[in-house]
């Protein structure tokens, strides 16, 4: 009986809606061996780990920025939830309140990619179409660094595959192969100390992926921007973004758009 | 009695009335912020990864203390987000559960900046510290350890960033120069 259930389980894994469906509804990875259909209103991440990015452990994490009723409803339960808490609750702006009725933080997982080209993993996540901030980087699904000191934001369409490029993770103190992170990396001891700093780039994306999966969807680059440094405190480690050329780039700290030359504002 | 052509009580009255209504005397200056003398007399200073002091030549008092205000909001951290989960991107209402902190605070602003904390915890903040203010162009110089957390570690945070800022934008400190 036990083996039965045990080979019913192996076989379930096995099928591309199984695959799909274990994610959760919000951010879904495709398997090696799914079936790829695009559904109108969702988005879709393409999304390339180099071998040295994957061996770090460290895996992307990306937020959607909420939409104006998920930012209100968040609001309003954080009100109510302040209100109930009465005269102890101290300042809202110091109120720590936990929200589980939406999500729009998210982690990939490197097990869980669609294919290899090469040393690199090929990943293709289905999400909600909306304009995403590459937030940082996580293990195990706990944030792990946050790209507090500058990122970029791009928009995923519905219906569209949005290739995301290479996503670049090496550890800071030592050099790198991605010469992309020449200014991130070989910084010494001082960033291998208790908990080794990482340098976290981008490869924006400059042609389709070979895959014959691919061959007759939609794939598009994302189109990268800027975005000032934030404040989370929810993680162990802060950085940068490592300047994307055309995009992001820095300025003693200062975070500058390089699409228009101005100074992108912190968020704090 | 007259001055430029106008009589004096009128010119006095001129003087009286509409500048007057525009001047106030400015505020008293600031005490000077003592710096302590950061030479070690035996010449021995901590490790030179973890105790040091930022300095930027030609830097100003306030571009001192607005970039390091600045950058120690990153190094205000705690227990780490399990994802999935929700950030109000637009609020900038972020939280972190405390970990491993004594005495009280707030979570918000930058008490936590100045707590007194273990070896772990220096190590993560002079990372964080450091991969924010070397970029903008600042030099480490050795301190020894009693130093160090004499200039970073206590219960007013905003007095020791005005403390770091001075130090930061004086002359150059005379004890080594961190290369590593």
């Amino acid at each position: 009986m036990m083996l039965r259930l045990m080979i019913a389980a192996l076989l379930a894994l096995g099928f591309p809606a199984a695959a799909l469906a274990q994610d959760g509804p919000a951010f879904q990875h495709f398997r090696a061996g799914s079936a790829i259909t695009l559904a109108p209103d969702k988005a879709y991440f393409l999304i390339r780990m180099p071998e040295e990015s994957v061996s770090t452990k460290l895996q992307p994490v990306f937020l959607r920025k909420p939409s104006a009723a998920e930012l209100a409803a968040y609001r309003e339960a954080k009100a109510a939830a302040h209100a109930k808490a009465g005269k102890d609750a101290g300042p809202i702006e110091n109120f720590d309140f936990e929200y589980t009725a939406a999500t729009n933080l998210f982690q990939i997982e490197n097990g869980k990619f669609l294919a290899k080209e090469g040393n690199d993993r090929l990943f293709l996540i289905a999400t909600a179409p909306g304009d995403y901030v590459f937030y940082g980087a996580g293990f195990n699904k706990f944030l792990w660094q946050c790209n507090c000191m500058g990122t970029v934001s791009f928009k995923a369409e519905a219906g569209k595959i949005t290739d995301l490029g290479a996503v670049l993770i090496t550890l800071a103190w030592k050099p790198s192969g991605f010469p992309e992170l020449a200014e991130d990396t070989n910084l010494g001891p001082k960033m291998r100390q208790d908990y080794a700093m990482f340098a976290v780039g981008l490869r924006p994306a400059t042609a389709k992926p070979s895959l014959a999966q691919l061959a007759a969807l939609p794939v598009q680059a994302a189109e990268y921007h800027a975005v000032g440094a934030f404040r989370e405190p929810a993680r162990l480690l802060a950085n940068r973004l490592a300047p994307v050329p055309g995009v992001l780039g820095y300025d003693k700290g200062a975070v500058i758009d390089l699409r228009t030359g101005g100074v992108v504002p912190k968020r704090f | 009695m007259r001055f430029c052509g106008v009589p004096l009580v009128a010119a006095a009255a001129l003087i009286a009335g509409p500048l007057a209504a525009q001047y106030s005397p400015p505020p008293p200056p600031a005490p000077p912020i003592a710096v302590p003398d950061l030479v070690a007399a035996d010449g021995k200073y901590g490790n030179e990864l973890k105790y040091f002091v930022f300095h930027k030549a030609g830097a100003s008092f306030e571009a001192a203390r607005a970039d390091i205000a600045e950058c120690a909001v990153h190094t205000v951290h705690g227990r780490q987000l399990k994802m999935p989960a929700f950030v109000a991107w637009e609020d900038n209402d972020r939280l972190a559960d405390p970990i491993v902190f004594n005495g009280s605070y707030g979570l918000v602003g930058l008490a936590i900046y100045s707590i007194i904390a273990g070896p772990l915890e220096r190590s993560l903040r002079q990372e964080v510290m450091m991969a924010c203010m070397l970029p903008r162009g600042y030099d480490r110089y050795s301190v020894t350890e009693p130093m160090w957390k004499q200039i970073h570690e206590g219960d007013n945070p905003a007095a020791l960033i005005d403390l770091q800022a001075t130090i930061a934008s004086s002359p150059v400190p005379r004890t080594p120069k961190v290369t590593s």
